[in-house]
């Protein structure tokens, strides 16, 4: 029996067409490999700079961070505690990044060939994905190097990817979607990225926060997702039950309202893109 | 036997802001402006007030917006070959995108049984740094083939492109012709129910635009059904079983291909100003001479007032003189140009047929045909002539248009000449 399409306006019901979706993940494979390969291929030092970006940064951040301010890293070694928080971090900010300009870097996909827009943030996260690889190597040698043995809760460093992904393609479907109607939103979320790397911990410990402040850095997902990964593979920190729960529970709510948001928009991105 | 319909479309309409058509409007402050200016004017109800959403579209006043279809209802018969026409901004492109599900329609429906592949662009996808073979499974998979589909057809895809020796090479070294045959050949390779062809035959060669033609041609022959959007009428004719012409977003007329065809470019023709089966001269041309040329009026065979003529056509010409002769006698001559700049045809009445006109003579006919000329628009000058000197002269007096000559609308690669005399080829062996 052949498949019936149905075009009618918008209803204003949202439907989620999960199925649909699971129909092109061949094309979300695709396209991720479209962005990492056109990224790296006739760049000089090819994936090397996926090398070369974490450990500059750390080298930077424990130069400044650690030596200039002299701030404190939980009594762990400053690169592999910074490296661990920057690993965490490019995953967030590269795919966040990615994310908001996806519709509007596929424009002529947008507006010449039909599939479920939800495609093109999806795709995007390869690039985010593909530099957490090769950052892990590099923090296993450095663990390695320090002789850090992961203890029996690494695995749960899984479930911080996971939030940071979430929360990342979250915020990345509202802006992705506003980047659509409003080019200014691209010029505008490198920024906003900056400026949130800095009330991060990403680069010194959460303990020199002065105690006043703390409740607005505990607000903040990152700061739990960043605490997660080294809590999880370095096994410093402390790490409830409670954090847990608040980490994923705004994640998962700005990753619904991000998709509601797409989703409402998603029939005139191609008219309006 | 009966026809299953493959689409189905009923009272579809698709309005745009018109801010959307005029190019890119989207800064924050240009809305945040309207916004102001809006709630200035009390325009603004109590609703929200956030970037506008359709239902605002529907209420906002008709001069922002601009219905780019209205009212569309067609059915498209399985395995038909349908044809939309029509020109610029008559919004072929937008109900072809409905029907690809790229754009929602604002109001009305369509239906559509089996797979729907859509061709509006050829490669896109493509990306010049990666592989011939990688941008083969990337095209594919956005053109909705499956992994596997792609890869049991790779040998024929490539083949098909005839790129062979450099299926491994970045598209950016490829020629343009190159690039256009692998991208042609990944989208002839798609096994859609009802394929949606937006213009594509406008790029690549004549050779290309052969291939695309017959794969089309293939398609419906295996009961699929085509939707063609295209400028070019020969294209229209050689592949469509039916029509609908689109003129500001409405079905003008739908029906068989060969009707509605010659319709549209009778009209088309028609909107020229200067095409006018019958033409007056104005005052000021004539107010300086005494003995004048003042009318032209062209018909066909049977005499209805016409400039629009298929090869083999005769035609006729009444010429109208006017103002007062100071001889006895006048005689006439007229010349046919092509607009490409050729001299096609002369005629002098006094000359080559040693014919005078009695000065009492007000109009006099002139039979010409059959029309050996080709596809093109002809102008007509006009000399009237007494005794030995030009007493007026009219140029162009009138224009006509040739528009079936099938031998050469069919057959683009073929350089069309002036003309096509009645010619047969046969054996001359013993």
């Amino acid at each position: 029996m052949a498949q019936q399409i149905i075009i009618e306006p918008d209803n204003g019901w949202l439907r989620l067409h999960l199925k649909e979706l699971l129909a092109h993940r061949e094309l979300i494979g695709f396209l991720a490999r479209r962005d990492i390969m056109a990224q790296y291929k006739q760049a000089f030092f090819g994936v090397g700079w996926a090398v070369v970006r974490p450990v500059f940064a750390v080298g930077v951040y424990s130069l400044v961070f650690g030596k200039v301010a002299g701030l404190s890293s939980s009594g762990i070694p400053y690169p592999l505690f910074t490296l661990c928080g920057v690993v965490a971090w490019s995953l967030f900010a590269t795919s966040l990044d990615q994310a908001t300009i996806s519709l509007i870097a596929n424009t002529n996909l947008v507006t010449k060939v039909y599939f479920p827009r939800l495609v093109l943030p999806l795709a995007s996260l390869g690039r985010g994905l593909m530099d957490l690889i090769v950052a892990l190597a590099i923090l296993a040698i450095l663990m390695v190097f320090y002789g850090y043995v992961p203890g029996v809760t690494a695995w749960l460093f899984l479930f911080f990817l996971a939030a940071a992904l979430v929360l990342a393609v979250g915020i990345g479907l509202f802006t992705s979607a506003l980047c659509a109607r409003y080019h200014d939103v691209k010029f505008a979320i490198p920024f906003f990225i900056q400026m949130w790397f800095w009330i991060t911990p990403v680069a010194y410990g959460l303990e020199n926060v002065p105690s006043h402040l703390r409740l607005f850095f505990h607000l903040n997902p990152m700061t739990w997702i960043i605490q997660g990964f080294r809590w999880s593979l370095l096994g410093v920190g402390d790490m409830n039950p409670f954090h847990l729960i608040m980490t994923a529970a705004i994640s998962l709510l700005l990753f619904v309202g991000g998709l509601y948001y797409f989703r409402r928009y998603e029939s005139e991105f191609a008219d309006i893109i | 036997m009966k026809h299953k319909p493959a689409v189905r479309v009923e009272n579809l309409g698709k309005r745009y802001r018109l801010g959307l058509l005029h190019g890119r409007q989207h800064s924050i402050r240009d809305n945040l402006s309207g916004i102001l200016k809006r709630v200035a004017r009390g325009a603004l109800n109590d609703k929200h007030s956030g970037p506008r959403s359709k239902t605002d579209e529907l209420s906002m006043p008709a001069g922002d917006s601009i219905w780019a279809l209205k009212d569309i209802s067609l059915t498209i018969d399985e395995g038909e070959i349908f044809g939309i026409i029509g020109a610029n901004g008559a919004g072929k492109s937008t109900l072809l995108k409905i029907l690809a599900r790229i754009t929602k329609p604002t109001e009305g429906r369509a239906m559509m049984s089996g797979r729907v592949g859509s061709l509006l662009e050829v490669g896109t996808g493509f990306h010049p740094e990666m592989t011939g073979r990688e941008n083969i499974f990337l095209n594919g998979s956005i053109l909705g083939m499956r992994k596997r589909e792609i890869a049991r057809n790779l040998d024929q895809i490539v083949s098909f492109a005839e790129l062979e020796r450099f299926i491994d090479t970045p598209v950016k070294r490829y020629s343009s012709g190159m690039y256009v045959r692998l991208a042609f050949a990944v989208a002839a390779h798609m096994e859609p129910e009802i394929l949606l062809v937006d213009e594509v035959l406008a790029v690549g060669d004549l050779a290309f635009q052969k291939k695309c033609i017959g794969k089309m041609q293939t398609v419906a022959g295996q009961g699929r059904t085509v939707v063609f959007v295209s400028h070019q009428m020969f294209a229209v004719r050689t592949l469509c079983d039916r029509v609908a012409w689109l003129d500001r977003g409405q079905i003008v007329e739908l029906g068989p291909t060969f009707e509605v065809v010659k319709h549209y470019e009778e009209n088309s023709l028609q909107a020229l100003n200067d095409s006018a089966p019958v033409v007056i001269r104005s005052d000021e041309e004539i107010q300086k001479r005494t003995f004048y040329l003042q009318r032209l009026e062209m018909y066909d065979q049977i005499g209805n007032p016409v400039n629009v003529f298929s090869h083999g056509d005769r035609m006729s010409w009444v010429v109208e003189v006017g103002g007062t002769c100071k001889f006895d006698t006048y005689s006439l001559e007229f010349r046919i140009h092509k607009e490409t700049g050729e001299y096609v045809a002369t005629g002098v009445s006094c000359l080559m047929h040693d014919m005078y006109f009695s000065c009492h003579t007000r109009r006099v006919r002139i039979d010409l045909g059959p029309l050996t000329m080709t596809n093109g628009r002809y102008s007509v000058s006009l000399r009237l002539r007494t005794e030995m000197t030009i007493a007026d002269s009219w140029e162009p007096a009138g224009v006509f248009h040739i528009i079936e000559c099938n031998p050469f609308a069919l057959r683009r690669e073929i350089k069309t000449p002036v003309c096509v005399i009645d010619h047969r080829f046969s054996s001359a062996d013993p």
